[in-house]
């Protein structure tokens, strides 16, 4: 038997891995598509990781809030603390969205979603109404992070808005309750109007993250959204966006 | 029937109609510099027992532009109104407790504080309420930019956090810190933008000594006080040789002790628009925004550089954000 055939067992394996792996990501993105603000959401374990080389964003938002893990969700505990990252619109160059799990004897594989036309020098994705709950997010290179225009940095994250312009502003974007809730406040105060005490924020006409990469726990895009050339591609081991940004490869 | 109306008359309508303008208009109230409608959100920030759904909101003047002391009126003028969150961010840089006056961490130009209509802390703070209990008494200070040196990593690169378990009950069941790291240094503000901060009083800048002398060495020879005896008092946050802290609260012309007038003469001399050299900072604050340079524009309306090209206001490069539990 030539050792240069196909290994049908193994790619017959790789393959199941493969189509679970992407319907656990997909049904985690339907089910964060409907739930992503919602304080009762639950969640994926946090293992994916993002990177672009660019991300424009109008009227955007970062707020600390707490999110629940999908095992936890069940027994009602284990409470995460993420950073909230909103925004009304935004316009990437490139994107890469990854996940990679340890499928028993087969080791890790790697599931990579990635978008781009690889031209340096065009935002070609865009996307209205996004959130990304992140717990690490890292912006190499200068300027980095740019916020321009009004900044404020020290709201609640509940008086954060993700929408451009003048009021009306959307209410409460970033979904940290406002009346007093025990899974996500130690206490009550002010009759039981919390108003998102001891969750803080920081809002900015526009952001720019540039060579950004970091770990999501979930993302929701609520309005239209265009990801050109878009690719899932199975990797055996990890291939995260995270690893190849920290390389210094980014999706463009 | 005719309508014609003679020359007479229609003079008499014309300065008739003319008069009532004038006079409606010197009836009507004036519109405010900016309205806290375009501040305000449908999500409350509000306080049972009251009316106002936003009677928790809080009213922070802008920095007026120019080289001046001046900034809005907290009653009528152009003004930010934040639900505070109750959370204490602390940006640290440099060595804290270092005496060298050659690493030099930042400079910061033209920064002022606004002591207009204090009424806590000898009347150079505000007592600012956050979004559902506590307050604090706050100084607001402004300026023009904030540059970190590029060697600033080498002793003590800026460091920005914001732990939630800082604020007041009630605070988040689960206590995290928000942390935000650059490499090394970071740009606050710069042309056509104002920043503004308000800080703790115990919040402390550290400035070479000479900085002091050099804009007051005449009223402190005067004084005929030793040299230890002058930083005691003036670098109320401590001193190391040369290298003097001075508390926010005492940069804000609070001056103590038996040579009140002297220390704040030299104080004002510091708060009005000082360029300075920041050797390590500590800077405790509850509230940061940025403007642009001419305050009568609403900063929700109409922020630094306008809506579609808006100017940078924070500049982080190779940054890394994280949040986890505590």
């Amino acid at each position: 038997m030539s050792t240069y055939g196909t290994r049908w067992r193994r790619m017959i394996a790789a393959t199941t891995v493969g189509f679970a792996l992407l319907g656990s990501m997909v049904a985690t993105m339907a089910s964060s598509a409907s739930a992503v603000f919602s304080p009762t959401l639950t969640i994926n374990n946090g293992s994916s990781t993002f990177s672009s080389t660019n991300i424009h964003a109008a009227d955007a938002a970062f707020g600390t809030a707490l999110v629940q893990t999908q095992a936890s969700a069940s027994s009602g505990g284990d409470w995460t603390p993420v950073l909230r990252a909103g925004f009304a619109s935004a316009t990437m160059n490139g994107f890469c969205l990854s996940r990679v799990e340890e499928v028993g004897p087969l080791g890790r594989y790697t599931i990579r979603l990635t978008s781009g036309d690889d031209d340096p020098s065009t935002n070609e994705i865009s996307a209205e109404m996004a959130a990304f709950d992140i717990s690490q997010l890292r912006a190499a290179g200068a300027p980095g992070i740019n916020l321009q225009g009004t900044a404020q940095i020290g709201l609640a994250t509940t008086d954060l808005t993700t929408n451009p312009g003048t009021a009306p502003y959307a209410a409460n974007p970033m979904g940290v309750p406002q009346a007093f809730d025990p899974s996500w406040y130690l206490s009550s105060g002010n009759g039981g109007h919390n108003n998102g005490q001891g969750f803080t924020g920081i809002d900015a006409t526009v952001a720019d993250l540039n060579s950004v990469y970091g770990d999501v726990r979930q993302a929701q895009i609520e309005g239209k959204v265009t990801l050109p050339n878009l690719e899932i591609d199975l990797l055996p081991g990890d291939q995260s966006c995270k690893a190849a940004a920290q390389a210094g490869k980014f999706p463009n | 029937m005719s309508h014609d109306l003679t020359v007479g008359k229609q003079r008499l309508v014309v300065i008739t109609a003319l008069a009532l303008l004038i006079m409606s208009s010197a009836l009507w109230p004036s519109a405010d510099a900016n309205s806290q409608n375009d501040s305000y959100q449908p999500f409350r920030c509000d306080q049972p027992g009251s009316s106002d759904p936003q009677q928790r909101r809080q009213v922070v003047p802008l920095k007026n532009g120019g080289d001046n002391g001046t900034f809005q009126s907290r009653l009528f003028g152009t003004r930010m109104f934040p639900c505070l969150s109750g959370t204490r961010w602390v940006l640290t840089a440099g060595e804290p407790n270092g005496s060298s006056t050659t690493n030099v961490a930042a400079d910061v130009h033209g920064i002022y504080t606004n002591t207009s209509g204090g009424n806590c802390d000898s009347n150079k703070g505000y007592t600012y309420y956050y979004a559902a209990t506590g307050n604090m008494c706050l100084f607001q200070i402004a300026f023009s930019d904030l540059v970190f040196r590029s060697n600033v990593a080498s002793f003590g690169a800026p460091v920005l956090t914001a732990r939630s378990s800082t604020a007041p009950a009630p605070t988040a069941k689960v206590p995290h810190a928000l942390r935000i790291a650059p490499d090394g240094p970071f740009t606050v503000g710069g042309p056509g933008v104002k920043t503004n901060l308000l800080t703790t009083g115990d919040s402390w800048v550290a400035i070479p000594w000479r900085t002091v002398t050099n804009l007051a060495g005449i009223l402190i020879i005067a004084a005929g006080l030793t040299t230890t005896a002058q930083k005691n008092t003036i670098c109320t946050a401590g001193w190391n040789g040369d290298v003097c802290r001075l508390k926010i609260r005492t940069l804000a012309g609070d001056g103590t002790g038996g040579w009140n007038d002297l220390v704040t003469a030299i104080l004002s001399g510091l708060a009005a628009g000082g360029d300075y050299n920041i050797l390590s900072a500590n800077l405790e604050f509850y509230y940061l925004f940025t403007h642009d340079d001419n305050a009568a524009n609403d900063p929700y309306v109409y922020p630094p550089g306008g809506t579609t090209n808006p100017l940078n206001s924070i500049q982080l490069p190779n940054t890394t954000i994280t949040v986890t539990a505590e």
